[in-house]
């Protein structure tokens, strides 16, 4: 998620509210079960069109396809960096 | 750097807070300045070795000469390696505003990593252990971890720099 979220950044997740397209969020992944942040691209028959920032070093729906609305964690909704 | 980064740093240590992936199964990229640590600390310690043989050698110490020059070559060289990714993959345009002096830092390291195989001189490679510390000094900032020196648990004298 560089430049937008790097290695030892703390985020602040809301649990409440329902995501726009273009928020980063706070997801599970449906494979391997632990917490990712991506960016919801858009809402999607399905679930959540999540991408990340860096497309070129990247896992996100583009391979896994929609994430369901069950995955949803959280909105990232503040940043504090290095 | 950022107090408010560095107050949630020290809560972090005490509760634990959850962490969150954002790239992709595979970790991409692990730094750390440690080896290049040990590889000015093997060309140290092989300039010292080859300085303390005696000027005419017998067929042993000949074997031997050449087994400290060919470890010699490839620390020197490693040191190069190291750099080079440190300063390709690692290193952001950010830290050099922060840490000026960072770009001459590690060219003078890749010049010293080739000084350091040519010659045979205890004084080089000396430099070449300090501009390994004072880049890995710089390199543990930039993570937010206090750097510390630590008294060389090897045979070469001078210190190792790891962190809090």
């Amino acid at each position: 998620m560089e430049p937008s979220f790097r290695p030892g950044d703390y985020l602040l997740v809301l649990g409440w509210g329902e995501p726009k397209p273009g928020e980063a969020v706070l997801a599970r992944h449906p494979r391997t079960g632990e917490a990712v942040v991506k960016r919801l691209v858009e809402w999607r028959d399905g679930g959540m069109w999540l991408e990340g920032d860096n497309p070129a070093g990247s896992t996100d729906s583009r391979q896994l396809g929609p994430f369901p609305r069950g995955a949803l964690l959280g909105r990232v909704w503040l940043k504090i960096g290095l | 750097m950022n107090p408010a980064h560095a107050l949630l740093d020290k809560l972090d240590r005490i509760v634990g807070f959850p962490r969150a992936s954002a790239h992709c199964d595979i970790p991409c990229g692990i730094y750390d300045p440690h080896e290049l640590q040990l590889n000015a600390h093997t060309v140290l310690r092989m300039t010292q070795l080859i300085e303390q043989l005696p000027d005419e050698l017998d067929k042993g110490q000949q074997h031997r000469l050449a087994r400290y020059t060919a470890v010699k070559e490839q620390h020197g060289e490693s040191y190069k390696n190291q750099l080079r990714v440190l300063w390709g993959d690692y290193f952001k345009e950010k830290h050099l505003d922060d840490f000026p002096g960072l770009h001459e830092l590690v060219w003078e390291g890749l010049k010293l990593g080739s000084t350091a195989r040519q010659e045979v001189d205890m004084r080089v490679a000396k430099e070449l252990v300090e501009n390994s510390q004072r880049i890995a000094e710089i390199f543990w900032e930039t993570k937010g971890r206090k750097p510390v020196r630590v008294k060389s648990p090897w045979p070469t004298p001078g210190e190792v720099v790891l962190h809090k």
